[in-house]
């Protein structure tokens, strides 16, 4: 079998699994800035340098996002990640529910 | 005779009247529909297949999986009974014996079984309900919420950033945990309007909705209202509450119907009717 790769699709491949990983190490920064803001660990000043340099990320990821037409990739990545999370989550905190499905599956 | 040709079987009914009932049109690539009936009183709607389970890029699996649930709507809206047969079943022709010759022996052996299902499904549909709770509602009753709120006012633009994630995080724990309370709830009413209950796993809000729960229901046809009317009061009683609810539906999820060939795997739950 030949593997055909089209330069373009394999750039914005890259580039949205990219921009999704940046968002979810985003997403994971800007959780720990919160649960040092709730303990009070935080000055007024290291918040705001804190909350600007996740503004100025903000920026930069729209930005990428849509000089390279990556909104809707980079939203059908994370959605399906978030699928797969869910779903080991979902086994995982409600083992009846899973059991319930596995007997279904079995009979 | 033997024939190598397989049979794709889209779903089990009552003896159907000869022809493929009302207008069925046709299968999946436009395939002809064809109907096997046997002695006991049971058809097989199909279409004469020659090679192995349809596989392809997801696009094609999309309208291939689409195509089917389709012909199973069509016979299932001409007033018939079904139990429809998940994607990918097929009856495959042997050595020995034909594809046609296998699929009545399959219906023949399980008439019993079967004709009990669609005795169980007559007059039945499935609706489907997903009920969701949006996590801003939720949380704009709540004191702790509020106090954030009030923190934000007048702050510069950067601790606004990180207090605006701290209140969607405080919202969606309220709302994780009213939803944690209210699954039992919602079931057991949903459970009590319907005669059976099929949890789905497939729910997926917008983005600040959080899943309560998603199910399918088995509600006879004449008591579709009483669903409606639970749902009705649900959302009165939750402004929170967001509810979808589509259908009715041919009974998909209560068929429970072994498949007589070889099935492929079932395609993921986005793909299914």
């Amino acid at each position: 079998m030949t593997l055909r790769v089209d330069e373009t699709s394999l750039k914005n491949g890259l580039l949205t699994l990219v921009v999704t990983l940046v968002e979810i190490i985003q997403e994971a920064l800007e959780s720990q800035a919160v649960r040092r803001l709730e303990g009070g660990e935080l000055t007024e000043e290291e918040q705001e340098r804190l909350g600007q340099a996740l503004l100025d990320l903000d920026e930069a990821l729209e930005s990428i996002k849509a000089d390279h037409g990556l909104t809707t990739s980079v939203a059908d990545l994370r959605r399906g990640l978030d699928d797969v999370v869910n779903d080991v989550v979902d086994r995982l905190v409600n083992p009846a529910r899973w059991a319930d499905g596995t007997a279904g599956e079995g009979a | 005779m033997t024939d190598a040709e397989g049979l794709y079987v889209y779903a089990v009914a009552r003896a159907l009247p000869g022809d493929v009932p009302g207008d069925a049109g046709t299968g999946i690539d436009d395939a002809p529909l064809v109907v096997v009936t046997v002695g006991e009183g049971l058809s097989a709607v199909v279409h004469h297949h020659a090679g192995g389970p349809y596989t392809g890029p997801d696009d094609d699996v999309r309208r291939w999986v689409v195509e089917h649930s389709e012909v199973v709507d069509r016979v299932w809206e001409a007033g018939f009974t079904v139990l429809p047969m998940t994607f990918n079943v097929i009856v495959a022709g042997g050595e020995e014996q034909s594809a046609r010759h296998r699929l009545e022996t399959w219906l023949t052996a399980n008439a019993e079984v079967l004709l009990a299902r669609l005795d169980r499904l007559d007059g039945r549909v499935e609706l489907r309900v997903e009920i969701g709770l949006d996590q801003e509602e939720v949380g704009r009753h709540d004191p702790r919420a509020d106090a954030v709120r009030a923190e934000l006012a007048g702050r510069p633009a950067g601790v606004q950033r990180l207090l605006r994630k701290r209140l969607a995080r405080l919202e969606r724990d309220l709302t994780d945990a009213l939803a944690d309370d209210l699954y039992q709830e919602y079931r057991r009413r949903l459970a009590k309007v319907s005669e059976d209950l099929a949890e789905n796993r497939s729910a997926r809000f917008e983005p600040g909705v959080v899943a309560v729960l998603s199910v399918s229901l088995l509600v006879p046809r004449d008591d579709m209202e009483a669903v409606g009317r639970e749902l009705a009061a649900i959302t009165d009683e939750q402004p929170a509450a967001r509810i979808r609810y589509s259908g009715p539906w041919p009974t998909y999820s209560f068929a429970e119907t072994p498949g007589p060939g070889q099935a492929a795997a079932r395609p993921p739950a986005d793909l299914r009717p």
